[in-house]
């Protein structure tokens, strides 16, 4: 399988414990973990298109296909938030509407169904669209992303990244997530006595991409 | 019967004042304390027993750490916890040698009887901290 990056909006480490999760807490032991850093207001549209122009200041593009990440890459776009429904391969309207699990599936079987022909670039926001409002449903959500990301590694993914752009929402207000999110990667992350910044990923991204496709995939 | 001024125990009042500025002390410090080097030690003489989580931003367990000490200040109101960056508060965390983050440092009376290295489980972490209040 081709690298996969996988961003998973407003997740955070805090409930990793309370949970009861099983694989991520595991994978942090067995590949390098950190820290991403993006102060608030967080929105999952400049967040991404910080990611995918690799910069920390993004001027928004029309096409998310036309940025320098996917253009250097070659990269599947999956459910990508930067535009309202999601672009991508598999796509879901930024609200309630799409289930929680649904959309985990959705995402995991495109990544699977993909990542045999070339890198891919995916998102998850299902604790953005429910946890600033639903607090209660978090466990739940967590631990379909978690079983998720099981189902990934099973089916032979070995190189990745996965991080949450922002952490977990701390109000009602859109914006509003903590601050730090997941780094969970395959690839050293930048600084060792440092936190990651959000445009570094892509960066990271493109580093993993040439370096496994130097390899062969 | 209400008692007027000119009965009241002078020695009772004292320690009635005593009480309520340790009460008062206690509530400036509720919940889990942000501590630097301007209240570390204040911090540490309110409490017999103090809890202190050495941190760090880039230290992902750190981050799975921080809330069960939240847990645990709700749960032990009778001791102090704190938090220290040790990014922002080198000197400190240099003193009580802290070489791994998370660090978890007990105090007793001011001074360090016990430590905790990693993220464990609440349990595990609550006994360590009530051996300290019952001896």
């Amino acid at each position: 399988m081709y690298p996969v990056l996988l961003g998973i909006n407003g997740m955070g480490y805090g409930d990793f414990t309370e949970c009861y999760l099983e694989v991520l807490p595991r994978l942090m032991n067995m590949v390098e973990r950190g820290v991403l850093e993006n102060r608030r207001p967080q929105y999952p549209d400049k967040s991404w298109w910080s990611i995918l122009n690799m910069e920390p200041d993004p001027t928004p593009t029309g096409d998310p296909s036309s940025t320098l990440l996917v253009k250097l890459t070659k990269a599947t776009l999956v459910n990508i938030p930067v535009v309202n429904p999601t672009y991508g391969a598999y796509s879901i309207r930024l609200d309630a509407t799409t289930p929680y699990d649904d959309e985990v599936n959705g995402v995991v079987n495109t990544i699977i169904k993909s990542a045999g022909k070339s890198p891919v670039i995916a998102s998850i926001t299902a604790p953005d669209r429910f946890l600033h409002s639903n607090g209660s449903i978090k466990c739940s959500v967590y631990r379909a992303i978690d079983n998720a990301i099981g189902q990934l590694l099973n089916s032979g993914l070995s190189s990745f990244i996965i991080f949450s752009p922002y952490g977990e929402p701390i109000s009602p207000g859109e914006g509003e997530h903590e601050d730090y999110g997941i780094y969970i990667a395959t690839i050293s992350r930048p600084r060792h006595y440092d936190t990651v910044k959000l445009y570094e990923v892509g960066i990271l991204f493109r580093d993993l991409t040439e370096s496994v496709q130097s390899s062969g995939p | 019967m209400a008692s007027n001024g000119a009965d009241r125990d002078p020695e009772i009042d004292r320690l009635l004042e005593a009480k309520a500025r340790e009460l008062t002390k206690k509530m400036k410090y509720s919940g889990v304390v942000e501590l630097s080097k301007e209240n570390f030690d204040d911090f540490l003489k309110t409490f017999r027993v103090a809890v202190v989580d050495f941190w760090a931003t880039w230290c992902a367990p750190c981050f799975m750490l921080e809330p069960i000490i939240k847990r645990l200040a709700l749960e032990m109101p009778d001791v102090g916890f704190g938090r220290l960056n040790t990014e922002e508060e080198p000197e400190i965390a240099a003193k009580y040698y802290v070489m791994s983050l998370p660090t978890v440092i007990i105090f007793k009376d001011g001074e360090p009887v016990d430590q905790v290295v990693g993220v464990v489980p609440k349990k595990i972490l609550q006994d360590r901290i009530k051996a300290y209040l019952e001896d």
